[in-house]
């Protein structure tokens, strides 16, 4: 490029091609914008009406009248689900993360980080696939106990992986100290290194409470759902994501008010744990820095 | 007999040799420290006398470590058991995140088996803190964070926790080179105070730090012994030129 | 050491003292009980794998190549037949739609958030996460309930009125606006991938050196040549592999699509008319498996044929993204050395 080339002025068609392409760049970040805009706006909006007392406390009412109703098997539903998936799946992540931070440097250490990593990118209907298979098929009936087992799939290696990372983290000054003091490697683990962890644990497992909750194939496939309470793992429960599924598919516009309601609240709930995951993140960083 | 002696000791990291033959001792009661440029294998010397050098990947030692005329590191020594006996400070003050003040100092005892009453533990915390010079600066605070105290503050809270435990010997990894000269002083007056109890080894780089403090100085240069000896021929008639040459400020 | 001194100063130290072993025994136990645990999540994808395939053999074995190229799927007993034809077809128009809406506008993104620090930036990259946070279920009744209406009366009749018409293109844009269809649930899925495709392009854009791309703008490059010219080629790889990660997403994606593609098992040009994706048919047939018989056996082979696209698409795109760190990520090779150097010299 010759000076006399550089110091010109841009224009004709440089200019042309260079306007269009800031445009368009402007034109990606408003689509978007309004697309998030325009969802949480009808959420929002369709979804407040149907919340009320009943709709917390009440099982379905008749079709003719559903706002009389409410959908309390399903948030009891979800509660149980969601809390027998994060009985087993967070012990089980944890300890895989810290065999991953703090024993195993070999091959069978990468082989675990693969696996996490595959069945991350497996669709979380084959984890209900297989579950549906293997205990649903295989006892005879749906459960919410089944419905659990196929979030296991899903949450354990988000949290081992999640976890790892945080682990790792922790300087390495800290384990030194500890065995220096004559302390048994376990101990300096789980009674030095987790608790230096700490938030950023916490943080792990809300990230993967948060991907439990929003799920829906996977428990479709088995804890089937429920018009009525349930509290025995062992039967067909409903949550509130197979809730809003069922009554969007009525045709009954009481029932699809009571669908936008439960949407309202699992989208807040979700993102209230992931927001509040990357607050206590922020905050962990800031605190080990 | 020494407290501690060194026979012979060879140390790898990997493939890399990085301690050749080294021989030793250190006296009861008194302070040894060890000088010598970067990379002369000073911290890998130290961390052999505890066991702490094992703990990295692929690291290897032969030779022999002499605790009281036992090899520590004997085939029915518990690594444990040693580094309850012969505690250690670290460069960077590392106390525990989470824990308050005391559980800092006591961190090594609650952790442990030994079965203490509450009132124990407090009782121990308070000689550590007090043996460390920090107890006046924090008893009204005990239980505050361990984090929030000055660099030089962490560093004593580190000795306390390490003196809790009630080991002989205390090893010093260059305890003060990440603090301010203010700090650094009152580090070597607690040297000073604690070697009536306990037999100290310390790493430094600070040359005239060892002179002031230690009554033995081991010189090392490419992980040999070049010299060892008391501190005052150490540093004012040494029998090896490279000795002169570096505390004279030559080189290193 | 067997003198009596010997002994007392070993019983201090002895590791096979009760104490002692109880302690390396409790440790070298809780060692095992993580390794055991990490096996145990191998164990269970390969658990999950040879379940499924051992389920969907009997299909593949009884139908052969047969099951992906067959268009009939009939599950009355006495007369099956499982062709997938259809699903797999629903699932490659579908999520291929998908990413060509998607990666452009990803990308733009992802340029974006590159060379914009401070005001807008930040907010915009939150708003992003949000997108990706979002469950499908609700990404699934918004779609039914807005976006669904919105084309049908809008969009779809402008397309089917004006592209509808014109040769060869116009064939995928015939028939009603009503009613479920596949542009539909393309355009759903297609907001559903924006935020992976753009988290992925955003690292793979950060690696590029900054060097590259302020020597032409020094050179007086506008800022479109200077991506152009300093920044795509390099990232091109990397976009490459995010694109088959947010394709990868799009076709595993079940519920939203459910809600808005119809299901049913047809295969045709037009976009605007119903069809079925293997996840949106085994989640709508589940129900009337049983036990007995080819069905689950089918649908477990839909899952299979799945899972592997899956992998190999996560697979290629991991290789993809490594690539352009490689290509990218080394620093001057004279760095390393000169610093070692100046350290030895004292």
């Amino acid at each position: 490029m010759s000076a006399a080339g550089i110091l010109q002025p841009v224009r004709g068609s440089r200019r042309i091609k260079d306007l269009a392409y800031r445009g368009a760049l402007w034109c990606c970040v408003a689509i978007a914008m309004a697309t998030l805009g325009v969802i949480a706006f009808y959420v929002v909006k369709r979804g407040i009406s149907a919340l009320s007392v009943n709709f917390f406390t009440k099982e379905p009412a008749s079709q003719l009248h559903p706002e009389q109703g409410g959908i309390v098997q399903s948030f009891i539903g979800t509660g149980i689900i969601v809390g027998i998936a994060s009985l087993i799946a967070i012990p089980l992540g944890l300890l895989t993360a810290v065999y991953l931070a703090e024993y195993g440097k070999g091959r069978l250490a990468s082989a675990i980080r693969l696996t996490a990593q595959v069945l991350l990118s497996v669709p979380s209907i084959v984890a209900g696939a297989f579950i549906w298979t293997v205990v649903v098929v295989a006892f005879g009936n749906f459960s919410a106990f089944a419905g659990g087992l196929a979030l296991v799939v899903l949450m354990w290696p988000i949290v081992a992986r999640a976890t790892e990372e945080v682990l790792l983290l922790v300087p390495q000054d800290l384990r030194e100290g500890s065995l220096a003091l004559g302390l048994p490697r376990w101990k300096t683990i789980m009674r030095v290194v987790v608790p230096a962890a700490g938030a950023g644990i916490l943080t792990a497992v809300m990230l993967a409470v948060a991907r439990a909750l929003g799920e829906t194939a996977p428990i479709l496939l088995t804890a089937l759902g429920n018009d009525f309470i349930n509290t025995d793992p062992l039967k067909p429960t409903d949550a509130v994501p197979l809730r809003i599924f069922s009554d969007a598919r009525t045709p009954v516009p009481g029932l699809h008010q009571i669908a936008w309601g439960g949407a309202l609240v699992l989208l807040l709930a979700v993102l209230l744990l992931s927001i509040g995951a990357r607050v206590l993140s922020v905050r962990q960083q800031k605190r080990l820095a | 007999m020494s407290k501690m002696e060194v026979v012979d000791l060879n140390a790898w990291f990997g493939i890399n040799q990085v301690l050749h033959g080294i021989n030793v001792s250190a006296e009861s009661g008194s302070v040894t420290a060890i000088i010598g440029p970067s990379g002369c294998g000073k911290s890998t010397l130290i961390r052999c006398l505890n066991r702490m050098h094992e703990e990295v990947r692929q690291a290897r030692v032969e030779g022999k470590v002499l605790f009281d005329g036992v090899d520590i590191y004997g085939d029915d020594i518990d690594p444990a058991a040693v580094r309850r006996k012969i505690g250690m400070v670290f460069q960077r003050p590392n106390p525990f995140p989470t824990m308050s003040i005391l559980h800092n100092a006591v961190a090594g005892l609650r952790l442990s088996d030994e079965k203490l009453s509450k009132a124990q533990m407090r009782e121990r915390g308070e000689k550590a803190l007090r043996a460390a010079g920090l107890w006046d600066e924090v008893k009204d605070r005990l239980d505050a964070p361990g984090g929030r105290l000055s660099g030089g503050q962490q560093q004593r809270l580190c000795i306390a926790r390490a003196l809790a435990v009630e080991p002989e010997v205390l090893l010093l990894d260059e305890p003060a080179s990440a603090l301010d000269p203010v700090s650094t002083l009152r580090i070597e007056e607690l040297v000073g105070e604690l070697k009536e109890r306990y037999t100290i080894v310390i790493v430094t780089h600070n040359m005239q730090q060892a002179a002031r403090v230690s009554d033995w100085t081991l010189f090392m240069l490419f992980g040999e012994v070049v010299e060892f000896g008391p501190t005052p021929k150490i540093f004012t008639s040494p029998d090896d030129q490279r000795t002169d040459d570096y505390v004279s400020g030559r080189f290193g | 050491m067997s003198s009596a001194v010997g002994s007392d100063a070993l019983a201090g130290l002895g590791a096979s003292e009760p104490k002692a072993r109880r302690a390396r025994f409790i440790d070298r136990g809780f060692r095992w009980v993580t390794l055991l645990i990490g096996v145990g999540l191998i164990a269970l994808l390969i658990y999950m794998l040879v379940d499924l395939t051992a389920g969907g053999w009997r299909t593949f074995s009884r139908f052969g190549f047969g099951f992906f190229t067959g268009t009939t799927w009939n599950p009355v007993r006495g007369r099956e037949q499982f062709g997938a034809l259809p699903f797999i077809f629903g699932t490659l128009v579908t999520s291929l739609l998908a990413v060509l809406i998607a990666v452009p506008i990803s990308v733009g993104l992802a340029l974006f958030l590159n060379q914009v620090r401070g005001l807008l930036a930040n907010p915009l990259a939150v708003f992003i996460d949000i997108l990706a946070a979002i469950p499908s279920i609700v990404y699934g009744l918004w779609g039914l309930f807005v976006l669904k209406p919105f084309l049908d009366s809008t969009v779809e009749p402008f397309l089917i009125a004006t592209v509808g018409k014109v040769p060869v293109i116009g064939v995928f844009f015939r028939g009603k606006a009503q009613g479920p269809d596949m542009l539909t649930a393309g355009v759903i899925l297609a907001i559903m991938i924006v935020p992976i495709i753009t988290a992925v392009s955003r690292e793979v854009i950060a690696v590029v050196p900054r060097d590259l791309r302020e020597a032409a703008l020094a050179l007086g490059a506008t800022r479109w040549e200077s991506v152009r010219v300093a920044v795509l080629p390099y990232a091109r790889n990397g976009i490459v592999g995010a694109t088959m990660l947010g394709l990868g997403r799009a076709l595993g994606e079940t519920i939203a699509v459910t809600m808005v593609i119809g299901n049913v098992p047809k295969i045709g040009w037009s976009l605007l008319q119903p069809g079925a994706t293997i996840p949106s048919w085994i989640a709508s047939s589940f129900r009337e498996a049983s036990s007995v018989g080819l069905h689950r056996s089918a649908l477990l082979a839909l899952a299979v044929t799945l899972v592997i696209w899956s992998l190999i698409l996560a697979l290629v795109s991991r290789i993809l993204v490594r690539k352009t760190a490689e290509q990218l990520g080394e620093p001057g090779e004279d760095e390393p050395v000169s610093v070692a150097r100046l350290g030895t010299a004292g």
